[in-house]
């Protein structure tokens, strides 16, 4: 196991800093070497020729092991030893050599560099040593010297780099493949979702070329359309299919979008055999550097249900209308005419009348009107949401300012003080419906009062969130707890007609027109004589 | 004050006979000295006013038109576009007279010219009383052009 060792001198000179590159200061981890020998002055040797040395700018940590088993050890709770320069003969003769097997099949390590110092050549034939063990390197204690030992060192520690390296890479490499097959499994997934949705939803999807003018159309759009799962078209093919009145308008809207290089949204109908249907395209469109539109992307959406159910909306309102046209005429005149002939009688029978007489007349004319009144109440009712009024942005203060104008008379006839306090935002409001229910609440107040009590009224606004919240508080005659819920239904009266005069329609309209702006209205009270308090919700932005 | 030496000259076009009456004991009810036509629909007041055969032989050219809007065969508003729309007669004032509230109606009557548009009222103290405002306006308070009959 002795060899020949040579003047340990030497290796000062060789090994002292040559440029500045090896001078400069160490970084990274050192290297981990293993020195596997049963003779220390051996080890003692290695530690004098690698002491101070740089490879790759980085400094060497040199472990001791005096036997295979303590160098086992070693490998096994440092698996990041580069290097591990190894005596062939120690506990036995094959000692290094089974190490080496051990390392590389028992501890399957196949990074750590391996090389072998022997004194006896003859245990370790070159050739079949190194294949067999994976040997990266061979010395004989007998030619060792400072160079050999360092060349043959910083070799095996490049390799041991490039072999991590390659490791890494392969390891970045197998990462990469396993992130895109589940991308690809994921977006295979997604397709088949999104062909699954676009059946569901009745859309479909295409993609027009507009360099080389083609059409691909999804299934969905395929069925839409009644055409081959896999049709093909282009802009003329396409316009065929469009019903010929709403092939211009499709064009115009279609031209308009290519001008703007943005965006494409068109309703119109298209020919699927002897049916028509409505569909909506919405499109973006993709430009090349020049601002040129290259591609669009599009969905159809068949509207067919949704237009069916509109037009048959529209010919109910119209019939509506029209109902409350008759009501508004042909049922107000036959009335007038009961009404104001009456009148007229009694004007001139006015000398033959007895008190009685008078009397069961004006019963009649006085139901005759009061049905007049009910009529046009109940027209205007029926109007709200279907005169389009449209919502307007409005300083919620000047609606009920002029509540208070229109209502002036009532209120000095009442002699009721009126408090308008809180905060008043601008509100998104139809004028006149808001206008209407703020006049009604007010004029409530005012109307239904305790005889001999000064009507206090309170008009409050607030902002919660989004939305307006408006009250009107007053003192009067308050509601029977149980008749809060008749309040708001049409022709609804809690008061004797002879107390109070009214329609009966009031805050019926009121409801309406609030929940047609997608709020809600309720009242309190806490009983008879108690006072009520009617409040409303409305979203600040309009529904 | 009135104008002219004779009686205001007045045409009623409406279907219903029971507010043609009605207008006449407002007018007269109200002491206003007026002498009135009827026409039951816009074609029989266009034969009116252009004195065309077979209704009006004779007619006269009136100061005023009280004009209702829904009637059988040509309409209130079918009516006042017409005449609007002929040079000879579009000088003569018309008044609509109806119990239409549509917003509509309203709007469309002043598009096509009216002068004025007035609700029929379910009581005859109220109808009275509008009437009595509408002849104090248009008998004593403005200046009619002077037609010759």
């Amino acid at each position: 196991m002795s060899g020949r060792i040579e003047d340990p001198e030497l290796f000062q000179d060789l090994f002292a800093p040559e440029s500045a590159e090896e001078a400069a200061a160490p970084s990274g981890n050192p290297w981990k070497v293993l020195l596997v020998d049963d003779e220390d002055d051996v080890r003692a040797v290695f530690h004098l020729a690698l002491q101070d040395v740089l490879i790759e700018g980085r400094q060497l940590l040199l472990l001791d092991a005096r036997s295979a088993g303590e160098a086992k050890a070693a490998l096994a709770t440092s698996p990041d030893i580069a290097l591990m320069l190894l005596d062939v003969v120690m506990e036995s003769d094959q000692a290094g050599l089974e190490l080496v097997h051990q390392v590389r099949n028992g501890l399957a390590n196949r990074s750590v560099q391996i090389v072998l110092i022997t004194g006896q050549p003859g245990y370790a034939p070159h050739r079949k040593v190194v294949s067999d063990y994976e040997i990266d390197g061979y010395q004989l204690k007998s030619e060792l010297n400072a160079e050999r030992i360092f060349v043959s060192v910083s070799s095996a520690l490049r390799t041991y780099r490039l072999l991590r390296e390659q490791e890494s890479l392969r390891r970045d490499l197998e990462q990469k493949v396993q992130e895109l097959d589940q991308t690809l499994q994921a977006l295979r997934e997604s397709e088949a979702n999104f062909i699954r949705a676009q059946s569901v939803a009745h859309v479909g999807s295409w993609t027009y070329d507009l360099v080389t003018d083609e059409i691909l159309l999804s299934a969905e759009t395929c069925r839409i359309f009644g055409l081959r799962e896999g049709s093909v078209g282009n802009y003329k093919t396409y316009l065929e299919r469009v019903f010929p009145e709403d092939r211009s308008g499709l064009q115009q809207a279609w031209q308009a979008a290519l001008d703007r290089g943005t965006s494409f949204e068109h309703e119109h109908r298209i020919m699927v055999g002897a049916a028509i249907r409505h569909i909506r395209q919405r499109a973006d469109l993709t430009c090349n550097a020049a601002g040129k539109p290259v591609r669009s992307l599009g969905t159809t959406q068949d509207i067919t249900e949704r237009k069916q159910a509109e037009d048959e909306l529209r010919r109910s309102n119209g019939e509506l209308e029209q109902f409350s046209y008759a009501i508004s005429h042909d049922l107000r005149q036959p009335l007038r005419m009961i009404s104001c002939y009456l009148q007229l009688l009694g004007m001139s029978l006015a000398e033959q009348l007895d008190a009685e007489q008078s009397e069961y007349l004006n019963f009649a004319i006085d139901g005759a009107k009061r049905l007049d009144r009910m009529l046009v109440a109940l027209l205007e009712y029926s109007r709200v949401g279907r005169m389009g009024e449209p919502l307007t942005w409005l300083e919620s203060r000047a609606i009920v300012d002029e509540a208070l104008l229109f209502l002036q008379p009532a209120i000095a006839e009442a002699e009721a003080n009126i408090s308008v306090c809180g905060k008043w935002p601008r509100v998104y409001v139809r004028p006149d419906g808001m206008l209407r229910v703020l006049q009604n609440l007010i004029g409530n107040a005012t109307k239904f009062r305790v005889a001999g009590r000064t009507p206090q009224i309170t008009v409050a606004s607030t902002v919660a969130g989004a939305d307006w919240c408006l009250s009107v508080a007053d003192n009067g005659i308050g509601i029977p707890a149980g008749q809060l819920s008749r309040l708001f239904q049409v022709f609804q009266r809690l008061q004797s007609r002879v107390a109070f005069e009214g329609t009966g329609v009031g805050l019926a309209l009121c409801r309406k027109i609030v929940e047609h702006h997608g709020g809600r209205i309720w009242a309190e009270s806490a009983g008879e004589g108690q006072g009520s308090r009617f409040s409303l919700t409305l979203p600040l932005e309009g529904s | 004050m009135n104008q002219t030496p004779r009686a205001l000259r007045i045409l009623m076009i409406e279907d219903e006979a029971g507010d043609a009456r009605l207008m006449q004991v407002a007018i007269r009810r109200n002491g206003f000295v007026a002498e009135t036509h009827e026409a039951h629909d816009g074609h029989e007041a266009l034969c009116f006013l252009r004195k065309q055969e077979p209704y009006w032989r004779g007619a006269v050219r009136p100061d005023l038109i009280l004009l209702d809007l829904k009637m059988p065969g040509q309409g209130g508003l079918e009516f006042l576009a017409t005449i609007k729309a002929d040079t000879e007669l579009r000088a003569i004032p018309v008044v609509v007279v109806t119990s239409s509230l549509l917003d509509a109606d309203v709007r469309a009557a002043y598009q096509l010219g009216a002068a004025g548009y007035l609700l029929k009222p379910a009581d005859l103290r109220e109808f009275i009383a509008k009437v009595r405002t509408l002849g104090e306006y248009w008998f004593n308070l403005v200046r009619l052009p002077h037609n010759a009959g």
